[in-house]
């Protein structure tokens, strides 16, 4: 290769290596969000082929763990904000997981609401890898009666604020059912996250 | 090309007081007025059973009366157990008493309270299995297992019957999310909630029309509940500000590391270019 060629080869690695960055500058990089393929095919149902465990007596969580997605956090409960709302962990701790204190504790009949943050001002909290998750993903709660209730995930889908399905994420369920809430959907610079990841589990089994 | 600090630092605030009033809302009534939780085990006993209580409502140290009062029972003294702010006594359950539940209270030398309920099974009864126990104590105490699924009528005078005669300030606690266990869906007739101030708002200690918004469902988008009694939560959750959304910093550094590499390679170039000039000279 002559060193004209060595010299224009090196101008247009220059420029790769400033398109690289600038490109990688304008990307705006966004929690993980869930696959189309991890939304329920035709409404909510359990996921085909999974056990079903009796529910236990209500207890509350004091820990949960998701293996897949490395969380491990202690577990703190949550009321309503003014508007109705659930209300969220501190955002300044990225190691917590709340839970709906006045609705079903995980494990019990009914439907166990569960809430992370899935970033604060500094960077990525507890609930950041949320969306990766996937159908079959297993979830497990400590509670204060010693036992764990381990939950297996039925589906994980993705709203839009203004488009969010109370019924379906809060509604009743015949069963031990388990919400893990989280933002998601996108986000913009005004408006912040535009929605709400919702991954939906069921009692599996019980240690 | 930073993130849009303003706009994330005003979300920031938002969020950050919103979950400072959320603390402070949780805080009392995790550790403050209400009664806490009481762990009862067996939670199902036949009479002449002997039956053990513990607690963490009383925090580390002291002592605590229970009363069993409502089973005819002598009171009997908490006291501290291995695992730490753990108090716990024990009680037999009286023959004769009658299936059913029955509220067990706990007073703390600190002033605190804990209450539970205990399901008295039936001396027959009593050699079934500790399922049919569950279930039975599931149904007299804190729900109607059809209510669960479709129309939770739960009646809250009735768990507050049961809270024992003298915590009747309402079930926090344990046995309120037992009891909410039925609430969390959807609830249009929970009519029978006739004590609506006995128990800590879910909205905190805010203000008091804020929680009557929230109770009365005005405010529900999708307009389905009715009542005061606890609601489930409704509309999108305030979970993240925006704090991990940012550049590709592995893609800038790929860049980076490129023109470093072009750098060097031009450096090197220009070198061998004037050495070999000079030797051809």
């Amino acid at each position: 290769m002559s060193q004209k060629a060595k010299g224009w080869l090196l101008v247009v690695v220059a420029l790769a290596g400033v398109w690289l960055i600038q490109s990688g500058a304008g990307t705006r990089l966004t929690p993980p969000g869930p696959a189309a393929a991890q939304a329920f095919t035709a409404g909510p149902a359990l996921l085909p082929g999974s056990p079903v465990a009796e529910p236990l007596r209500p207890s509350a969580p004091v820990r949960i763990r998701i293996p897949a997605i490395r969380v491990d956090a202690p577990m703190m409960r949550l009321g309503l904000g003014a508007d109705g709302s659930l209300d969220v962990p501190p955002a300044g701790n990225t190691d917590i997981v709340g839970w709906y204190k006045d609705g079903t504790p995980p494990g019990a009949k009914g439907t166990a609401i569960v809430a992370g943050h899935v970033d604060n001002a500094e960077g990525p909290s507890v609930f950041y890898d949320l969306g990766s998750l996937k159908k079959g993903s297993t979830v497990e709660v400590d509670r204060q009666d010693g036992r764990t209730a381990v939950f297996t995930l039925d589906a994980i889908e993705v709203y839009e604020s203004d488009d969010f399905p109370d019924q379906r994420v809060y509604g009743a369920s015949a069963h031990a059912s388990l919400r893990l809430i989280t933002c998601g959907g996108g986000y913009s610079e005004a408006t912040g996250y535009r929605g709400n990841v919702v991954a939906y589990a069921h009692l599996t089994s019980v240690r | 090309m930073r993130r849009p600090a303003r706009l994330v630092t005003g979300t920031a605030a938002a969020a950050l007081a919103a979950a400072a009033l959320g603390l402070s809302a949780a805080a009392p009534s995790a550790y403050g007025e209400g009664p806490a939780s009481l762990r009862i085990t067996p939670a199902s006993a036949a009479p002449g059973t002997t039956v053990t209580v513990d607690t963490t409502a009383c925090g580390s140290g002291g002592s605590a009366t229970g009363d069993a009062s409502a089973l005819d029972a002598p009171e009997f003294p908490l006291v501290p157990a291995s695992l730490e702010e753990t108090l716990a006594g024990s009680f037999r359950v009286p023959g004769g008493v009658a299936p059913g539940s029955y509220g067990i209270g706990v007073d703390c030398a600190n002033g605190e309270k804990a209450t539970g309920q205990i399901e008295v099974k039936s001396a027959e009864r009593a050699a079934g299995s500790s399922r049919d126990g569950a279930d039975a104590s599931d149904e007299a105490g804190t729900e109607d297992p059809a209510a669960t699924s479709e129309a939770p009528a739960y009646d809250f005078s009735d768990l507050d019957g049961l809270g024992g005669d003298e915590d009747t300030e309402g079930l926090d606690g344990l046995d309120a999310e037992a009891a909410g266990s039925a609430l969390v869906p959807d609830a249009p007739s929970e009519a029978g909630r006739t004590t609506p101030t006995e128990r800590p708002l879910p909205s905190g200690h805010t203000t008091a029309p804020g929680r009557d918004d929230t109770g009365s469902g005005q405010r529900e988008p999708s307009g389905h509940r009715t009542s005061a009694a606890p609601t489930a939560p409704s509309g999108h959750v305030k979970t993240g500000v925006g704090g991990s959304v940012g550049p590709d910093t592995t893609q800038i550094a790929a860049g980076a590391g490129v023109l470093a590499a072009a750098a060097v390679g031009g450096a090197w170039l220009l070198r061998r270019r004037a050495s070999g000039t000079r030797d051809a000279g």
